[in-house]
């Protein structure tokens, strides 16, 4: 895994809201390809982290690397970035006045300077392959929770991405629509995409995950293949999370 | 017992209502049987039909006056609270001086200063007209740049955050993300607003600009009989004001239902 090209490279990463410490010294790197799943209890910073990967927040010290280029650079260069990285969040943020297509369309032609008929296709392509291809013409509320957040998936892969980050994505789902979203996940990591998912499906961690990271008080404690991650806990603060999510 | 009391209760309630009423009649019939009846009764309407197309260019002037105050309002209105939301705190208290200012000063006062003490500072002398277009446009746009910040304020923070992570550029943010869904939830402030403006056109009548107001005034002066034209007048605002929030709320319901069927 180590010799492929380096995607994200936290270095040393500090983040404060005032005097409060939300990232302490956090060093970590995703390599192409591989799937790092973060877990750890409420307000130990993973969402923090993954935001700073994408500059929704600033850092106030260490370093971000995304794609080889150091964070957040210039106007341009952090919305180029972003292009490159899609994001999706726990509560979807789909544009609800906006149709499904609409919702898809807008960044690839204001951004990629798509026209509207590639573009079209392209959001046709995305929903076939979160397996909704039929809901286009639909309203976001006009759907289930399960299939929004697909869609906000969808939306996420028609800047054709090279690094995808997932902050939650069915912690806000009813238990039965669970299982689709992570299937659609699954499909992505198979087909090699290079994922950061903050999740508590440790189940979903285990079987895709090439790495597991454990999080409390904004550092990172653990960081193990998923084998060693659950059969050898190698710290208390993890064995005492894992009695109680497991 | 628990019957008794509760009869009691009733009859009690029925003594109210009926005490209520009796008063009501009785305030009602001293008003009446006080009023001026030799005045009223050779109150003469008629007289106002000659009068018909100064009333209706008169009231056209109030509609336009009315849409420049609304439109520009608006426009401006949305600019201002754009800035505010730029993260430039200079610019910031520009426009909070700016609110401030035309929304805690009387709108005739404002009037009086640009129509007379403005043309001294910048050596440009403004027609009535223009400087209660000035004033008017002003005020409003104070007014409605809160209503916007506010329309704004609604839109979910997931909407920034997803088109941050999406790269959507500024202009589309506001164009297509944010404004959309804020004007929404902005329908019955605005229209409300649009009443407040459509009457607030009547105080430019103290520049001569020829609003219906304006009108009113001539015409009273003309026939002696200023108690008719300025029923017809009240009339004319009050109708055409009712009939402004009479179509906000269809709009509204008619939104509601859209949504709702989502
Ligand atoms: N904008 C903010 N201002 C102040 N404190 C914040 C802000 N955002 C997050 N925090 C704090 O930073 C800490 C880490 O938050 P974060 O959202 O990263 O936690 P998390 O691990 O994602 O938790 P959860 O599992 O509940 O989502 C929390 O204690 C939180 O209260
Ligand atoms: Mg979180």
């Amino acid at each position: 895994m180590t010799d492929k090209e380096v995607v994200i490279d936290c270095r040393n990463v500090v983040k404060t809201y005032g005097s409060f410490t939300a990232l302490n010294d956090v060093s970590t790197s995703i390599h192409r390809g591989e799937v790092v799943c973060v877990v750890g209890p409420s307000g130990s910073g993973k969402s923090t982290l993954l935001r700073t990967c994408n500059g929704l927040e600033t850092i106030q010290g260490g370093t971000i690397e995304v794609l080889g280029q150091h964070m957040p650079g210039t106007r341009k260069e952090l919305e180029t970035i972003r292009r490159r990285a899609g994001m999706v969040f726990q509560s979807f943020n789909l544009f609800d006045h906006m149709s499904i297509r609409e919702n898809l369309v807008l960044a690839p032609i204001t951004t990629l300077g798509l026209d509207r008929s590639t573009a079209d296709q392209r959001a046709q392509d995305s929903l076939d392959r979160v397996g909704i291809g039929n809901q286009i013409d639909k309203y976001p509320n006009q759907l289930s929770g399960g299939q929004q957040q697909r869609v906000a998936i969808a939306r996420a892969l028609m800047m054709q991405p090279e690094v995808m980050l997932f902050d939650e994505p069915t912690s806000a789902l009813d238990p039965e629509m669970v299982g689709e979203v992570l299937d659609v996940m699954r499909d992505l990591a198979a087909q090699g995409m290079t994922m950061a998912v903050v999740t508590h499906e440790m189940g979903f961690a285990r079987e895709v995950g090439d790495r597991i990271l454990f999080m409390a008080d904004g550092q990172i404690l653990v960081d193990q293949p998923p084998d060693t991650f659950f059969t050898i806990p190698t710290d208390e603060r993890l064995t005492t999370f894992l009695s109680k999510v497991l | 017992m628990a019957v008794l009391d509760e009869l009691i209760e009733i009859s009690y309630g029925c003594a109210v209502r009926v005490a209520l009423t009796l008063t009501l009649v009785a305030v009602v019939a001293a008003g009446v049987w006080n009023l001026n009846w030799d005045t009223v009764l050779n109150l003469d309407f008629t007289g106002l039909w000659r009068f018909r197309v100064a009333i209706v260019k008169g009231f056209g002037m109030t509609l336009a006056l009315t849409a420049a105050a609304v439109l520009c309002g608006i426009l401006l209105g949305t600019l201002l609270a754009i800035a505010m939301q730029v993260r430039f705190r200079p610019l910031q208290w520009l426009v909070i001086g700016y609110v401030e200012t035309f929304r805690n000063t009387p709108i005739l006062v404002q009037l009086i200063w640009i129509h007379f003490a403005l043309p001294v500072i910048t050596g440009i002398p403004t027609t009535a007209i223009v400087s209660g277009v000035i004033a008017i446009v002003l005020q409003a746009s104070a007014y409605f740049s809160e209503i916007v910040r506010a329309g704004i304020q609604a839109v979910p923070k997931g909407y920034w955050e997803a088109s941050d992570a999406l790269g959507i550029p500024v202009i589309t943010r506001w164009t297509h993300v944010i404004l959309p869904p804020a004007f929404r939830t902005m329908i019955p402030p605005l229209v409300n607003m649009t009443i407040s403006f459509f009457k607030t056109t009547a105080i430019l009548s103290v520049l001569s600009v020829g609003e219906l107001m304006t009108v009113s005034g001539r015409i009273s002066n003309a026939t002696f009989k200023p108690i008719e034209i300025l029923t017809l007048v009240a009339l004319i605002y009050f109708v055409f004001g009712w009939l402004i929030s009479l179509s906000a709320r269809k709009i509204e319901t008619a939104m509601a239902n859209r949504e709702a069927w989502r």
